[in-house]
């Protein structure tokens, strides 16, 4: 007996009435398509029964405990990384520095301290760096009185609209050209 | 809750709370045993609290949730090829019921069984897709957007499972069809 499309027409959830009719017809005297089909309308039953699989108690807090650990992890994970570019940068100038004086052909005790003079430049200098970051955000506004502020903010707005204009200018001349 | 929302511990803890069942449900179903199941939710949820940002509102959150844990049961089996789990794993997994008779406890975790052994034989992207659609009642469409699938290979995947579910089930029933429940009857002496 010929089982297509039959075999197929079981496990097709978009079956026409008229396809369903056939197919019908067909298992009832195919045994071996009944058996199939049966079987499919077990294993869809025993699908069709509610979820009773569950959590044990206390998941929720297991989860908080979950998700702090993770947390913790995640900030190791972060301190670590951005230790280890700094020390490859640190290295990397290191060798950038050697290969200079290198080249220069300058003898090796001199050698040492010169990137021990030039490590304690660099960190001196960032230091400075920050310190007058730290006065532009901190103190300069206190210090510089509102009627400067006021006459600054009005140049910029009125920097801001005249160049605002000219590229209006410019526009409006290409486009009429 | 939208997406601008700075959301606290506390209130995904909320939705932990609320969602903590389906998503474990799908999760076992996925992977066969309860503490997998257990560890693939919470890592589940850990995904969704870190990529909350990334959430779209307008979409259901049960949804989403599901389609993070079905993605991360995908990647666990791919990972594990894990095969068959002893029976005995399974024995307390049922939510207890008082009102059980002994008979009913067997028979739904008969039942359990029978369902793990089924859904060991499809693909995980098969297993994810059946498991959406008969236990969480996902449209295709819904399958197709969790699994980022077509609505068409959607289809031919549920036809493809369900066509070797039944051929599964048949061989069952063929060879041990009195094998899993002979496991759980109590022993004479």
């Amino acid at each position: 007996m010929n089982h297509n499309p039959y075999e197929d027409w079981i496990f097709d959830e978009g079956l026409k009435k008229e396809q369903r009719i056939q197919l019908n017809a067909h298992l009832d005297q195919c045994e071996s398509c009944r058996k199939l089909a049966d079987a499919n309308t077990q294993t869809l039953r025993l699908f069709d029964k509610p979820a009773t699989i569950a959590p044990s108690a206390g998941f929720t807090s297991r989860w908080v405990e979950f998700a702090n650990r993770r947390q913790a992890v995640e900030q190791k994970r972060q301190v670590k990384l951005v230790f280890g570019l700094l020390t490859g940068f640190a290295f990397l100038s290191l060798i950038v520095l050697f290969y200079l004086y290198y080249q220069e052909g300058i003898p090796f005790g001199q050698m040492i301290s010169g990137v021990i003079f030039n490590i304690i430049e660099t960190i001196q200098r960032a230091i400075i760096l920050l310190q007058s970051y730290r006065f532009v955000l901190t103190v300069l506004p206190i210090r510089i009185p509102v009627l400067v502020w006021i006459i600054l903010g009005a140049n910029l707005v009125f920097w801001a609209a005249f160049w605002s204009l000219s590229i209006m200018k410019f526009t409006y001349i290409k486009r009429a050209a | 809750m939208t997406q601008d929302t700075v959301l606290d511990a506390t209130e995904f803890t909320r939705i932990v709370e609320e969602n903590q069942r389906p998503v474990y449900n799908l999760c076992y179903r996925m992977l066969g045993d309860a503490g997998d199941a257990e560890d693939a939710a919470q890592e589940a949820f850990w995904k969704a609290y870190r990529n909350f940002h990334s959430y779209d509102p307008t979409r259901s959150l049960l949804t989403w949730l599901l389609s993070i844990a079905a993605h991360h049961c995908i990647d666990e089996l791919r990972k594990r090829r894990m095969k068959t789990i002893s029976i005995d794993l399974f024995a307390d997994e049922v939510l207890p019921d008082r009102s059980d008779l002994p008979e009913k406890v067997v028979n739904t975790r008969l039942e359990n069984d029978q369902i793990r052994i089924l859904l060991d034989k499809l693909q995980p992207d098969d297993r994810a897709a059946i498991v959406m659609r008969y236990w969480h009642e996902f449209t295709d469409e819904e399958i197709g957007m969790s699994l980022n699938l077509s609505v068409s290979a959607v289809k031919s995947r549920l036809f493809r499972a369900r066509k070797l579910l039944a051929t599964a089930m048949q061989k069952q029933q063929m060879n041990g069809a009195g094998e899993l429940r002979r496991q759980h009857e109590p022993q004479s002496v």
